[in-house]
């Protein structure tokens, strides 16, 4: 088998982690050592894997097939990955993040540690799973193994109130997909495949109606992942209650398992529906931006700032993808990259200055700057990148989500402008709050700036946030083809949507012709 | 008279005569009625064992070596052609064949967990291993019943031991609680299904399905009848209403015994629902069904989140189970027919009976090293002392749960696929809704093995036992073999 | 059809009809001594007044509930001696003999378990 393939890529990290369960639970050490070392592998396969991937083409690369099994009624569901455009920066995305995080244990992660080790490699396992699989059944199983890990990392090693949150969090997200497995079957059954790649040719035929009910069945299940303004609620207390490794992953990337969802099923399977929807999946999008941004600045716990920050950042994305222009997708995919990237390194500081002080209130901070001076250059860096500084890589996203909002919804792009300053003021004022003013507390006075390992860990975050806003084109260019692809999709869909509307005109009786037919 | 009596029965005898002795000694009715032969004569031996002294040092090979053999006979009958045996009333194909495996299956795992539990009771086992046995027997003579009256020699088979077994401890209160509780509950039933075939047989004139005109099917009679014969299932299954007693059977009853009846008698009374709904119930019993399996479901899930006792929980989320399987029998009056509802009944019992089997199977393990009812606070805190125990358990959870990547979670898609595809699409969106709330409890299991520290006074046992263990990862192992490769198993029952 | 049956209506009427006469003769020429034990209604000579619950010993049962067993295991050997007649005139007397033999083994064996585990013993 060739090294470089997805099921390598996949199952790799699910391998480390039946060698970290077979070492002695004293050997923290050795476990730590296995993880490490897998993660490393893995990001490395799958980062010359994305490398190797011809964005020019729509087509899924690097594909594998293979029968699974064949449900009654003679449906065959396949092993079937691949990678494409949509899926090639998540993909990236995660592999680099994987070894990043586990770096990151180091601090704060004591009790306990291999089971840890294990749960944060099959998470790793599940996440790929999400962004590879291009087959319905399998997806889904992935999708839904993926949250198990994260339940216990949450469980086991949150904060005070970790129960509630964690059940929250499983029982928000299993809903969802559940009304998913639905439309999962209804279509499986009507098609007879669960190919996603077949899917998408067919279901887009499929009359509007239809198309509708199953965009609203899996728009649900992802949405609360993302979460959307009326589902977020699950997000603050995972956050806050989540150890910072669980943050990390729930932010940096379990969350774009959403958007992603939204990309390649919503708008890439029912284009019709996605178009008839884009307005309210818009507006909530928008309200989401403006919402998070104030929630956020409300809060004292920093944590729970990023946390609601987050909801508003993800709100752009939302909002790019369902403008669904040139432009909006563009800047949806490569939004999904900066909020991980950025939140995630975000939440690695907050850890970081947590694992010194115990505690996240903002009022016990303050003139952090001056006793760790490097903190406060990183912090800085991640704090410019989440407000959109040009040159840095949230500016470009951004500004490609406002581009294509603008040509669809000229008040959409206002409101969402708003959040863009909003956003500004509470992460400047949390960080002034954070790192400048007087340094009063005698705890603070005390406090040991970043050891190598933090700052090497950071590193490759803050090369690519510089890259992404210098030269964002090397990222675009991958997602091109299939973005190209999508976009004549909806063109056509568009298309016969007119058409439609058109032909239902001037077939549509008058009243003249109503009151003619009763007579007779 | 009396010679006029012989006569009539030698004109039957004629037409029987041409190949009686054939038919009976024939390689088909052997191959049909193998195991069903290899249980009944293992149950001899085992009685044989009980008067022969010295005899008794074999009782556990002779139970081993009869399971054996009776699963040896029903793995000839998978893939094998159909054979219809005794004038149709009773048949043996691939599935029946996968039913035996299951019942011998859940038999073994049910025994494998009651070594070492009984302890005032242990002169006794030699009876308790003979009466799992008939009601095994029982159970694969269900199976296999296409007949109103062989079937209800197959549910007597399995009750009346059962009940006994319920009792099994006779010094312990609520166990003989719920022998008796059983015993009367189960009787009703009996008379109820009795009085049922009667009517049946008043308004179509034969016992036997293939016999039935479905002309005859409409008829008032009929109509009462299979409602009668439908109720006794319903009750054995633990279905709304009739699953009042199943909480207090199962806490009463000695641990073993409830992991068998748990397994064992649903999967037994499901295999033959199926060809009984499908023969008896009009179309128009669709939505009935279908409402019931609803109600069942929201019952069991919400009388499962306030318990406390692990087996009350266990209980009533095998009640909510009962309710998800009714949804195939409701669906099976529609499109997909009673071919595809059998499949993924067999296959949602098959992960039921290792994942059920498994979590009572543990259960009982940790009653009898701590000889105290296992409940959420005693089990706090087992993942840090005991974390194969624990991975097990919560793996069960997950299968129970229906989360992918376990056979639980196939079997739930196979069954809520039927309901989509014979247009019961609201029903499969309550009924999924539903399951929700199932995970909410399921949830605080896990929440107990794994993120809370042990309860004081509560101690968990600190010792696995190797038998227990090793019944346990092998049920983890079916289960996670049933949800991540099931081809070997659904190529087989197509 | 309906004449087959005449001679149970037969039975039934001399049945009936000895019964009626004994009483009727007894009646008439009988001696008649009148005490209590006579006055009594039949109770296999139990107190017939008093609480009905007393306790039992719990050997009654056990013999009671294995007679009734073996008793209607019995009643097959009906079933089994109509058909015989008839299956022998088939050729298939071996076959008959089997089964039988089958069924009075099983019979056995439980007697033998019975026994082995004192289920007949009276005082133990």
């Amino acid at each position: 088998m060739n090294f470089l393939s997805l099921t390598v890529l996949i199952f790799l990290p699910l391998v480390g982690a039946l060698l970290v369960a077979a070492t002695p639970s004293k050997a923290v050490g050795l476990q730590r050592g296995i993880t490490l070392l897998t993660m490393f592998a893995t990001g490395v396969i799958g980062i010359m894997l994305c490398l190797d991937f011809n964005g020019a083409s729509a087509a899924a690369q690097h594909v594998e097939q293979r029968p699974w099994f064949t449900l009654p009624g003679g449906i065959p569901v396949a092993y079937k990955l691949g990678l494409d455009g949509l899926s090639v920066l998540m993909v990236a995305l995660t592999a680099l993040l994987g070894p990043i995080v586990m770096l990151s244990t180091w601090g704060h992660i004591h009790e306990r540690v291999k089971e840890f080790m294990v749960w944060l490699l099959v998470m790793q396992t599940g996440m790929l799973g999400v962004f590879l699989s291009l087959d319905l059944v399998l997806f889904y199983t992935f999708w839904e193994v993926s949250l198990v890990p994260l339940y216990f990392i949450l469980g086991i090693w949150g904060g005070s109130n970790r129960l509630y949150a964690t059940i929250k969090f499983f029982l928000y997200t299993v809903f969802g997909s559940l009304v998913m497995l639905i439309a999962v079957i209804w279509l499986m059954y009507r098609f007879g495949t669960t190919d996603i790649v077949q899917l998408t040719n067919v279901a887009a035929n499929l009359p509007g109606d239809v198309q509708l009910w199953l965009f609203a069945a899996f728009a649900l299940a992802f949405s609360i992942k993302v979460p959307l303004m009326p589902f977020h609620t699950w997000l603050a207390d995972a956050h806050t209650e989540a150890p910072t490794s669980g943050s990390v992953i729930l932010a940096g990337v379990l969350l774009k398992m959403g958007t992603y969802g939204l990309l390649r099923f919503c708008i890439a399977m029912f284009p019709a529906a996605a178009i008839e929807a884009a307005p309210l999946m818009m507006a909530l999008g928008a309200i989401g931006i403006v919402y998070g941004a104030f929630l956020a600045m409300a809060q004292t716990d920093i944590k729970r700032l990023v946390a609601c920050s987050s909801v508003s950042h993800l709100g752009y994305v939302v909002l790019g993808l369902f403008a669904m222009t040139a432009a909006g997708l563009r800047g949806g995919l490569l939004q999904m990259v900066n909020h991980g990237l950025s939140t995630g390194m975000l939440f690695l500081l907050i850890g970081m200055i947590y694992e010194r002080r115990h505690t996240r209130a903002l009022d016990q901070y303050g003139g952090i700057a001056s006793v760790m001076p490097v903190y406060a250059l990183f912090f800085v860096i991640a704090v410019l990148s989440s407000v959109g500084l040009p040159g840095l890589n949230g500016f470009v996203g951004e500004y490609l989500v406002l581009l294509g909002t603008y040509e669809r919804a000229p008040i959409l792009a206002a409101i969402a402008v708003t959040g863009v300053i909003f956003g500004a003021v509470y992460l400047l004022m949390a960080t002034r709050k954070l790192l400048f003013g007087p340094l009063v507390l005698q705890a603070n006075k005390t406090l040991t700036d970043l050891r190598a390992r933090e700052v090497v860990l950071m590193l490759p975050i803050v090369v690519l946030m510089v890259w992404m806003g210098v030269a964002p084109n090397t990222f675009l260019a991958r997602t091109e083809g299939s973005l190209v692809d999508l976009t004549q999709r909806l063109d056509r869909a568009r298309a016969v949507r007119t058409a439609e509307l058109i032909r239902e005109n001037e077939t549509r009786p008058t009243v003249a012709d109503a009151e003619e037919s009763q007579n007779r | 008279m009396i010679a006029a009596m012989i006569q009539a029965s030698t004109t039957t005898a004629d037409i029987m005569k041409a190949g009686l002795m054939e038919e009976i000694f024939s390689e088909r009715t052997l191959q049909a009625t193998g195991p069903f032969m290899a249980l009944s004569f293992g149950i001899l031996l085992l009685v044989l064992a009980e008067i022969v002294p010295g005899l008794q040092l074999l009782r556990k090979l002779i139970f081993i070596a009869t399971l054996g053999v009776a699963g040896w006979c029903a793995w000839k009958t998978i893939g094998a052609p159909e054979a219809w045996v005794f004038e149709d009333t009773y048949v043996a194909n691939s599935t029946t064949g996968w039913w035996t495996m299951l019942f011998l299956a859940a038999t073994f795992i049910a025994w494998l967990f009651g070594q070492r539990y009984y302890k005032a009771e242990s002169a006794l086992e030699g009876e308790h291993d003979l009466l799992m046995m008939s009601a095994c027997a029982g159970m694969v003579l269900m199976a296999g019943s296409r007949d109103l009256l062989v079937f209800f020699v197959g549910l007597e088979l399995l009750s009346v031991p059962l009940y006994t077994l319920s009792a099994f401890q006779r010094s312990r209160r609520e166990s003989v609680e719920a022998g008796l509780k059983y015993f009367v509950l189960g009787a009703f039933a009996a008379a109820t299904y009795l009085f049922g075939s009667a009517l049946v047989y008043a308004g179509t004139g034969t016992l036997t399905f293939k016999a039935i005109n479905p002309a005859d099917l409409g008829g008032p009679l009929v109509i009462a009848g299979a409602a009668l014969i439908a109720a006794s299932l319903f009750f054995k299954v633990s279905v709304f209403p009739f699953h009042m007693w199943v909480p207090d059977v199962y806490q009463g009853a000695p641990a073993p015994v409830t992991t068998f009846m748990a397994t064992g008698t649903k999967a037994a009374a499901f295999a033959f629902l199926v060809p009984a709904a499908a023969a008896l119930l009009p179309y128009e019993s669709k939505h009935l069904a279908a409402v019931i399996a609803l109600v069942t479901m929201a019952v069991g899930n919400f009388g499962a989140l306030v318990q406390t006792d692990l087996k009350r929980l266990l209980a009533y989320s095998g009640v909510a189970h009962a309710g998800t399987l009714l949804l195939a029998i409701a669906a099976l009056q529609g499109e997909p027919g009673p071919d595809a509802a059998m499949r993924a009944v067999l296959f949602y019992m098959a992960a039921y009976v290792f994942t059920a089997g498994g979590a009572f199977g543990l259960v009982t393990m940790l009653e009898s090293q701590t000889g105290r009812a296992v409940t959420i606070d005693s089990i706090k805190g087992l993942a840090a002392k005991r974390p194969g125990i624990a991975a097990a358990l919560a793996l069960f959870m997950l299968s129970l749960g229906g989360i992918p990547a376990t056979g639980g979670f196939l079997g739930k898609y196979l069954v809520f696929s039927l309901a989509v595809r014979s247009d019961l699409l609201v029903v499969a969106l309550i009924g999924i809704v539903l399951s929700v709330v199932a995970l909410a409890y399921y949830l605080r299991v896990i929440v107990a093995l794994y993120m809370q520290p042990e309860m004081d006074g509560k101690p968990v046992p600190t010792q696995a036992r190797a038998l227990s263990g090793l019944v346990a990862f092998a049920c983890a192992v079916m289960v996670l073999a049933l949800g991540l490769v099931p081809a070997w198993f659904l190529d087989s029952l197509r | 059809m309906l004449a087959d049956y005449v001679p149970i209506l037969l039975l039934v009427g001399v049945a009936l009809g000895f019964a009626l006469l004994n009483n009727a003769l007894s009646e008439l020429f009988g001696r008649k001594r009148k005490n209590i034990g006579k006055a009594d209604a039949y109770e296999c000579g139990m107190e017939p007044r008093g609480s009905a619950r007393i306790r039992l010993s719990i050997h009654f049962y056990l013999i009671a509930v294995l007679f009734i067993l073996f008793d209607v295991e019995a009643v097959f050997l009906f079933l089994w001696a109509v058909s015989a007649e008839a299956l022998r005139a088939q050729d298939m007397a071996m076959l008959v003999l089997y089964e039988i033999g089958v069924f009075v083994f099983v019979l056995v064996l439980a007697l033998a378990y019975v026994w082995r585990k004192g289920g007949l013993e009276w005082d133990r």
